[in-house]
């Protein structure tokens, strides 16, 4: 957003659509892949990422400035993920939808090889390392906002990313990846 | 070959960018020494680094306009045509249609009274993690109040909850809280017979992301990021909904006082109960 996030949310706020759609923008592709990374579907992760931008919009009036509005929004993804998991009860893809991802030429077919491997890893691994590992390393957080948007004790979001990191490599070596 | 857990530690901290020259010094020599852990702090670097390389996930194409028409319609009807929600207060319009410096109004509805509570210093305590398991329900009574621990994951399986009675020489309260889709809904009744100060402080402060409630005359509600307040006598009954609700929330603590003193504090933070 060029223009200052906050006047951007402010004007939301008042009912400009033209400055929601400027939230929308900037952070559609985001909260879709954590949603994809967590979720692991990518209809799924786009239902989501609906339901995240139709809550924002819903309780915008709620938002305190004195937050981040990329720690609210992302907290709320984390919900809706996490709720989505917890109804569906589902059992792991094992694999994702290459083709759907897929834009055409050999390198970015590879790239979506690249991207499968790390979604079979991630599914393999607990919520609890996925998620550290996906505020990580997709939304480089710190860990003093992991630690905040998952109210952790920071010394437990390194722990927590360290043996997190750990599974991950063990889980890509399976896959002769790593 | 077991690395110890301090260049573990180093090795990590440099993937993060997070140590100083002295202790990057540490770990080259380390490594140097030692081909095992060399090897592994390279899988682990190239374990991180495939998402630097693969980049995010293109999403779906028409997602936006997607989003954008679902909160042009959805965004305004689906609380009050979601049956899951039935009984909880409507969100109403998101936006109002014909202000745009308009701040949205919180709506009174006639026959349902707020209430937050007050009274009701339930004892209701969330505390847990998202995947541990309290299917407990503790009880506490230290002779002003009679409250009920409430444990997350019964909220969380989605069942609705035995009401939860608080009597005391202030008066008397009930709460009822039910996990609808995410949000958490708490229906309240009260009856206080003195003046009476609420305060529910949730535990984490972002345990929700939207609060919706009704008001009535005689009490009066305010709130701020993590906390809800509610002040007043008399008999209410009503419902206050909180949207987003965190699946990792540990706990709500409440504090009730009458006539400016607590007569609940430290009970409802003690999970233990009697």
């Amino acid at each position: 957003m060029a223009e200052p996030e906050l006047s951007v949310i402010n004007r939301a706020k008042r009912g400009d659509s033209k400055a929601f759609s400027m939230i929308v923008d900037t952070y559609e592709t985001t909260v879709f892949n954590v949603a994809y990374r967590i979720v692991g579907d990518r209809d799924d992760a786009a239902d989501i990422a609906q339901s995240v931008f139709v809550k924002v919009y819903d309780n915008l009036h709620a938002f305190d400035p004195a937050y981040k509005l990329f720690s609210w929004l992302y907290r709320i993804t984390l919900n809706e993920a996490l709720n989505f998991n917890r109804k569906q009860q589902r059992t792991v893809p094992l694999k994702a939808d290459l083709a759907a991802a897929s834009s055409g030429p050999e390198e970015d077919y590879r790239q979506v090889e690249m991207s499968e491997h790390l979604q079979r890893a991630l599914l393999k691994m607990s919520l609890d390392h996925r998620i550290v590992i996906v505020l990580k390393h997709l939304l480089q957080l710190s860990y003093r906002e992991i630690s905040d948007l998952l109210d952790l004790p920071e010394k437990t979001v390194k722990s927590r990313l360290y043996s997190a990191r750990q599974v991950l490599r063990k889980q890509l070596m399976k896959q002769g990846y790593a | 070959m077991k690395i110890p857990d301090r260049y573990l530690e180093l090795m990590n901290g440099r993937i993060d960018g997070a140590l100083s020259a002295g202790e990057q010094d540490e770990l080259d020599r380390y490594l140097a020494g030692n081909a095992h852990a060399d090897r592994y702090y390279r899988e682990l670097c190239r374990a991180v680094e495939i998402f630097t390389r693969i980049g995010p996930v293109a999403a779906p194409p028409g997602l936006r306009d997607r989003i954008l028409a679902a909160v042009g319609t959805a965004g305004r009807e689906t609380p009050a045509g979601d049956p899951a929600r039935e009984g909880a207060p409507s969100l109403g319009p998101s936006l109002p249609p014909d202000a745009e410096s308009a701040p949205r109004r919180r709506r009174w509805r006639p026959g349902h009274v707020l209430a937050l509570a007050a009274g009701l210093a339930l004892g209701f305590v969330l505390h847990a993690w998202l995947s541990s398991r309290f299917a407990d329900v503790q009880r506490v009574d230290d002779g002003l109040l009679r409250g009920t621990y409430v444990s997350p994951d019964l909220l969380h399986d989605g069942r609705d909850l035995a009401v939860h009675s608080l009597t005391g020489s202030w008066g008397s309260g009930e709460m009822r809280p039910r996990l609808l889709d995410g949000d958490l809904l708490v229906e309240l009744q009260l009856n206080a017979e003195r003046g009476i100060r609420l305060v529910l402080d949730f535990d984490p402060p972002t345990a929700w992301t939207g609060l919706h409630f009704e008001e009535r005359d005689g009490y009066r509600i305010s709130s701020e990021p993590g906390r809800v307040v509610v002040e007043g006598d008399g008999q209410c009954r009503g419902e206050i909904l909180f949207t987003g609700f965190h699946p990792g929330a540990r706990a709500i603590r409440l504090r009730l006082s009458a006539d400016g003193r607590d007569v609940v504090d430290e009970a409802i933070a003690h999970e233990g109960g009697a």
